[in-house]
C-alpha cells in the first residue's frame, strides 16, 4: 500500500510552506455494531502540508467523518475502537500520547469545526467562555484575558458586537453566527491544522459562501474539510480525497480530479453533481446505480465492484491499491492503472 | 439580572394557583359535615353565647357565601385558620409548632436522596449496561414501588429490634434527653447552635432512619432520571467538542457533563415534592414523628375538620412555593429557560 | 391504508405526556420523567413478568374466597393467635388468630376493583374534559387548565386524606376521592393529544369535509390518544393500589376486619416483632406496584412507534391489542 504523497501545485512559495504539519498514515477504524464488526476507515493514509486545504470528499457513511475524529481520537470506544494507523502533527504521533500529552495537543496544534454548531456548542456556557476555556487552561489565563481571547477570536471571524457575543449563550446566536464562534473556537489555540466536519451543510447558500470567504482567508493554516459537496470543495481545496467505502479511492490536486477523474467512482460522482461551467449544456446528471456495500462484509475485491460500469475480472477478487497513475493523481483501480501504463 | 425577572415571573404565576387553593379548601370546608360554628370553635367556646356571637361576626357566617370567602382569606391573613377540637389551640398555632419537624424530616430526607441518589445514577451511567447500572436500576424500580409505610415497619424490624443500630419509633428525640432551645425548630439543627452534643448525637440517631425510608422514593427517581439526563449527556456532541479543545477530564465533569446532567434532574426534584409531602403523612405516621402529617392523621381520625383543612391548606401552599423555587433553580442553571430562545 | 398523514416533527413525541401549554419546566420535566423510565430493550422481559403477577392476583381477585384455607374474616383462632408461619398457617395468623395467607388473598379482592374503578372514573372523567378542553380552546380551555393546576397542588393522598374525612372512611369515598385526584393528570393528557392532533392534515380533512366534532374525536382524536392513555391508566393502578394502602393505613380508608392491605399493615405496627404481620400483606403490595409499573413501561415501549405518529390504520385497536397481547413491535423506522 505504497502512497505517493502529492504536492499541491497552489499555495507553495517557499520551501518552508512545504513542511508536513499533519501525517496519517493506514488508519484503521472498526464499529462493533450487533450485526458485526463494521470496517469503516481502511488504511487511510494522506499528509497535509502548512497553509494547505485538503479536502475529504465521498457519500455519507464512506468513512471520512470517521477517519477526522479518529485522528483526533475523539471517537467514542465502545463501539469503536481504531485498530491501527499513526497520527503525527509536527513529528508527535497522537495515537501512542498519553490522555496528558494529548490534551496539550488538542485544541493547541490541531482541532475541529463540527457541522452542527447549535449541538456541539455547551448550552449552558456563554460563547465567549466556550471559546476560551481551552487555552485558558492551557496557558493558566485569567478570567479577564480569557474573556479578552475570546472577543479577539470573535472580531477576527468577522463576529460583529464581539464583546456582546462573547456574553451570549449559543442559542441567543444565529446559524451562521454560531458557525463563526465555533470556528473562533477551533482557532483559539493557534493550530497548525483544523479539521472541519461539514462545517457549512447545514448553513443556507448566502451564510456558507461568507463563512468559505472567511475560511479561505486563512493563508497559513492547513485544513483537512471534510464534505459531500463537490461545488464547495472546488472552491476550496489545493488537494483532493476520495473516499468510498472507507478506502481513499483517489487522491490529487483539485483541477486534475474535476478535469480527468480518474476512478470510475469519482467519475461517477462528478457526473451527478448539476454544474455551472462550459460543460453545462451537454453534460447530463446521472446517479449512480445501487449502494455502496455492506461495511460488515467488505467484498474480497474492489469495493465500487458492484456499482461499476468500468470492471474486469480481476476486480472481483483483487482489491486495488493506491498507485500513481498520470502525473499528479494517485488512484486505486485497475482499470485506471491499466490504461494508464498503456497510454 | 434575568434570573430576577423570570424568578418574579414565576411567583407571580403562582398566585392563582394560591388562590385556587383557597377556593378548593373554601369548598371543601362547606362540605364537611356538622355546624361550621361548632367546627370552628370546637367545644370549648360552644357553650358561652358571647364567644359564639363573636365567631358569627368574625366568619360571617350569615353572610352569602362568597363573601363568606372573602372574610376566610381576610382570617387567613391575620393567621386565623379556626381551632382545633383536639388540641384545643389555634389550628395556626399548631401548624406552626409542628411545622419544623415536618421540615427537618423531609430536608434530611431530600439530602440523603438527593446526594446518594445523584451518585448512584452517575455511576449507573458511567458503567452503562454493567453490573453498577443493573444493581441502581432494580434499586430504583423497587423504590418506586415499595409503600413508604411497609419499609418503615421493615426497617424498624431489622435496624431496630434485630441489630439494635436505630432507636424506635420514639419520635425525634429519647425520653431522657432534652430537646435544644427552640431557634429554627429543627433539633439537629438546634442543639449545633447550642452546643447540645447529647441532644445533637440523639436527635441524629432519631432521624436517620426515618429520612431513610422517606426519602427512598425520592432516591429512586432521582438516580432514574441522574442516569437517564447524564447517558443522553455522555453522548452529546459538545463533550466531543470540548474533548477536541483539550480540556481534561476534571473540567469537562465540573462545567460540560454535570451542568447539562443536573438540569432535568432537578426538576424531577420540583415534581417529587408533592410525592415527599405525601410520605411524610405516613413515615411520621410510622415513626411516631411530631410533624405536620402525623398531626394530619389524628386530626382525620378526631374528625377535626378546620385542623385537616388546615393542613391541607399548608401543603397545597408548600407544594407551589416549592416548585417555583424548583423553577427558579432550573432557569438560573439553564440559560435557554432564563432567556428565551 | 391510503391516508398519508404528515410526519410529525419530533416534539410530538413529548407531547403524550408534556401539555404543550405548561407554563413551567417542572411540567416540562414530566415528560422527561417518562423516558427516564423507558429505557432498555429488557423491558420486554419484565413486560411479561409483569403481566403474568397481574393475571395471577387477577384470579386470586376473583376465586379467592373459594380456595383460601381459612376464612378470610370469620376463622379465628384465639389459642392459635400471632403463630408464625407454619405448615397449616403459612403467611402465619394475626392477633385473632386469623390467617394471614387468607386474608392476604382475599384482600386483592379489594384491592384490584377499587384501583380498576378509580382509574376508570379519572381516566373517563379527565380524558372527556381534556377533549373538550382542547377542542373547545379559549377561556373553556383557560379554566379547566387552571382547576387542573389548583388539583395538582395538592399530593393526592393530602387531599384524599382530607376527603375521606369529611365523608367518612369507607371504599366507595376512597374510589371517590382518589378519582377527584386524579381526573386532572388525564385531562392534561388527553388535552394536549387533541391539540396535537388537530393540526394533522387528515384531521384538518375531516373537519373540512363537514365530519361533526364527535366523529372526528371518535375516529381520529380518541384512537390517536388511547395509546398514551392506557399507558398512564397502566401505571396509575399501581399508584392508586399504594394510595389506597398509604389511607388505609392511616386508618382514613378501608377499615378493620375488612382484609385490606394497608389496613393489616397497619394493624400489625404494633406488633413489628410478629414480622409477618407486616412483611406479607407489604409483598402483596409491592408485588401488584411493580407489576403495574412492568406494564405500563412495557406498553409505553411497544406503542411507542405509534405515538410517534404512526399512520391512521396503525392505531386500530386491533392492532393495538395485537401488540400488548403478541407483542408485535412495528418495524424500526429507517433513519432518514
Amino acid at each position: 500500500m505504497s502512497t505517493v504523497t502529492v504536492t499541491s501545485r497552489i499555495g507553495l512559495s517557499s520551501p518552508e510552506e512545504s513542511k508536513a504539519v499533519l501525517k496519517v498514515s493506514d488508519l484503521v477504524v472498526e464499529y462493533h455494531t450487533a450485526r458485526g464488526i463494521a470496517q469503516a476507515v481502511n488504511g487511510v493514509t494522506f499528509t497535509v502540508h502548512a497553509g494547505e486545504k485538503l479536502a475529504i470528499v465521498g457519500e455519507s457513511g464512506c468513512g471520512k467523518t470517521a477517519t477526522l475524529l479518529a485522528a483526533l481520537r475523539l471517537l467514542p470506544s465502545p463501539p469503536s475502537k481504531t485498530v491501527r494507523g499513526s497520527v503525527e502533527v509536527d513529528g508527535t504521533d497522537l495515537m501512542t500520547l498519553g490522555p496528558k500529552a494529548l490534551n496539550e495537543i488538542r485544541g493547541r496544534d490541531i482541532s475541529i469545526v463540527f457541522q452542527d454548531a447549535l449541538s456541539a456548542f455547551n448550552p449552558v456556557l456563554t460563547v465567549g467562555r466556550q471559546i476560551s476555556e481551552g487555552v485558558r487552561q492551557q496557558r493558566k489565563l485569567s478570567k479577564a484575558a480569557a474573556h479578552e481571547l475570546a472577543v479577539d477570536m470573535l472580531a477576527r471571524v468577522g463576529v460583529p458586537d464581539p464583546d456582546q457575543r462573547a456574553k451570549q449563550y449559543p442559542h441567543q446566536l444565529s446559524g451562521g453566527m454560531r458557525q463563526r464562534a465555533m470556528i473562533a473556537m477551533a482557532l483559539a489555540g493557534e493550530p497548525k491544522v483544523l479539521f472541519a466536519d461539514e462545517p457549512t451543510t447545514a448553513l443556507d447558500v448566502t451564510v456558507q459562501a461568507q463563512i468559505l470567504d472567511l475560511v479561505r482567508s486563512f493563508k497559513d493554516l492547513a485544513i483537512v474539510w471534510v464534505s459531500h459537496d463537490l461545488g464547495v470543495v472546488a472552491g476550496l481545496a489545493d488537494r483532493v480525497i476520495v473516499m468510498y467505502s472507507g478506502f481513499v479511492v483517489e487522491e490529487g490536486p483539485v483541477e486534475d480530479i474535476f478535469h480527468s477523474p480518474k476512478h470510475p467512482y469519482t467519475a461517477a460522482l462528478l457526473r451527478s453533481i448539476p454544474r455551472t461551467d462550459e460543460m453545462s449544456g451537454t453534460h447530463e446528471l446521472v446517479s449512480i446505480p445501487g449502494s455502496p456495500p455492506d461495511l460488515v462484509a467488505l467484498p474480497a475485491g474492489c469495493p465500487f465492484y458492484d456499482r461499476c460500469a468500468v470492471r474486469v475480472d480481476r476486480c472481483a477478487t483483487d482489491r486495488p491499491t493506491l498507485e500513481r497513475v498520470g502525473d499528479t493523481q494517485t488512484v486505486a483501480c485497475w482499470v485506471a492503472q491499466a490504461k494508464d501504463i498503456a497510454s | 439580572m434575568g434570573i430576577l425577572i423570570f424568578a418574579l415571573r414565576r411567583f407571580l404565576l403562582a398566585i392563582p394557583t394560591l388562590l385556587g387553593l383557597l377556593i378548593v379548601t373554601f369548598i371543601l370546608a362547606n362540605f364537611m359535615p356538622g355546624d361550621p360554628l361548632a367546627r370552628l370553635l370546637g367545644d370549648v367556646g360552644g357553650s358561652n353565647p358571647e364567644t359564639v356571637a363573636a365567631y358569627r361576626a368574625q366568619w360571617g357566617l350569615d353572610r352569602p357565601l362568597w363573601e363568606q370567602f372573602f372574610i376566610y382569606v381576610g382570617n387567613l391573613l391575620q393567621g386565623d385558620l379556626g381551632q382545633s377540637t383536639f388540641t384545643r389551640r389555634g389550628v395556626m398555632e399548631d401548624l406552626l409548632s409542628f411545622l419544623p419537624a415536618t421540615v427537618e424530616l423531609g430536608v434530611a430526607a431530600i439530602l440523603f436522596a438527593g446526594i446518594i441518589g445523584l451518585a448512584l445514577g452517575s455511576l449507573a451511567a458511567l458503567f452503562h449496561n454493567k453490573w453498577p447500572d443493573f444493581l441502581v436500576r432494580a434499586i430504583a424500580l423497587l423504590a418506586s414501588g415499595v409503600p413508604v409505610f411497609w419499609l418503615g415497619l421493615i426497617a424498624l424490624q431489622v435496624f431496630y429490634l434485630q441489630l439494635g443500630w436505630s432507636p424506635g419509633p420514639e419520635g425525634r428525640l429519647s425520653s431522657r434527653v432534652n430537646p435544644p432551645p427552640r431557634i429554627t425548630g429543627a433539633y439537629t439543627v438546634d442543639s449545633i447552635l447550642s452546643a447540645d452534643s447529647v441532644a445533637f448525637w440523639d436527635s441524629l440517631a432519631h432521624i436517620v432512619l426515618p429520612a431513610a425510608v422517606l426519602g427512598a422514593f425520592f432516591l429512586g427517581l432521582v438516580s432514574r432520571m441522574m442516569r437517564a439526563s447524564m447517558l443522553d449527556v455522555l453522548k452529546a456532541p459538545y463533550l466531543m467538542t470540548a474533548r477536541s479543545k483539550g480540556l481534561n477530564t476534571r473540567t469537562i465533569a465540573q462545567f460540560h457533563v454535570l451542568p447539562n446532567a443536573l438540569i432535568p434532574t432537578i426538576t424531577v426534584v420540583g415534581l417529587a415534592i408533592g410525592g415527599l409531602l405525601a410520605g411524610a403523612v405516613l413515615t411520621e405516621t410510622v415513626f411516631s414523628w411530631p410533624g405536620i402529617g402525623r398531626y394530619a392523621v389524628d386530626a382525620a381520625k378526631a374528625l377535626d375538620y378546620q385542623a385537616i383543612l388546615g393542613v391541607t391548606l399548608l401543603i397545597g401552599f408548600v407544594y407551589v412555593i416549592t416548585n417555583a423555587i424548583i423553577d427558579v433553580v432550573y432557569a438560573a442553571l439553564d440559560p435557554r429557560i432564563r432567556l428565551g430562545s | 391504508m391510503g391516508v398519508t398523514m404528515q410526519s410529525p416533527d419530533p416534539k410530538t413525541i413529548r407531547l403524550m405526556t408534556v401539555d404543550q401549554n405548561s407554563s413551567t419546566p417542572a411540567s416540562r420535566a414530566r415528560g422527561l420523567l417518562v423516558a427516564a423510565r423507558t429505557s432498555a430493550r429488557s423491558l420486554d422481559f419484565g413486560y411479561y413478568i409483569g403481566l403474568l403477577i397481574i393475571v395471577a392476583w387477577a384470579v386470586i381477585a376473583t376465586t379467592a374466597y373459594l380456595w383460601v384455607p381459612f376464612h378470610p374474616t370469620e376463622y379465628q383462632d384465639v389459642a392459635n393467635r400471632l403463630a408464625a408461619p407454619s405448615a397449616t398457617n403459612i403467611f402465619g395468623t394475626d392477633e385473632l388468630g386469623r390467617d394471614v395467607f387468607s386474608r392476604v388473598m382475599a384482600g386483592a379482592q379489594l384491592s384490584l376493583p377499587i384501583a380498576l374503578l378509580t382509574v376508570a372514573i379519572a381516566g373517563v372523567v379527565g380524558s372527556v374534559i381534556g377533549a373538550i378542553s382542547g377542542f373547545v380552546g379559549g377561556m373553556v380551555d383557560e379554566l379547566i387548565m387552571r382547576v387542573c393546576d389548583v388539583i395538582l397542588s395538592f399530593p393526592a393522598i393530602v387531599l384524599a386524606l382530607a376527603i375521606v374525612a369529611a365523608l367518612g372512611p369507607n371504599w366507595f369515598n376512597v374510589v371517590a376521592s382518589i378519582s377527584l385526584v386524579m381526573w386532572p393528570e388525564y385531562c392534561r393528557l388527553m388535552r394536549s393529544q387533541v391539540l396535537s392532533i388537530r393540526t394533522n392534515l387528515h384531521v384538518t380533512a375531516a373537519i373540512s369535509v363537514g365530519c361533526s366534532p364527535t366523529r372526528v374525536f371518535s375516529k381520529h382524536v380518541l384512537p390517536y390518544g388511547l395509546p398514551a392513555i392506557m399507558v398512564k391508566a397502566t401505571v396509575d393502578l399501581g399508584m392508586v393500589i399504594l394510595i389506597t394502602a398509604g389511607l388505609s393505613f392511616i386508618g382514613v380508608g378501608v377499615t378493620p376486619p375488612t382484609p385490606e392491605w394497608g389496613a393489616m399493615v397497619s394493624a400489625a405496627q404494633t406488633r413489628i416483632d410478629s414480622w409477618w404481620l407486616v412483611v406479607f400483606p407489604g409483598l402483596a403490595i409491592l408485588s401488584t406496584v411493580l407489576a403495574f409499573n412492568f406494564v405500563g413501561d412495557g406498553l409505553r415501549d411497544k406503542l411507542d412507534p405509534q405515538l410517534r405518529g404512526g399512520n391512521a390504520k396503525g392505531a386500530s385497536a386491533k392492532s393495538m391489542l395485537q401488540r400488548i397481547f403478541l407483542g408485535q413491535r412495528k418495524t424500526k423506522e429507517t433513519p432518514a
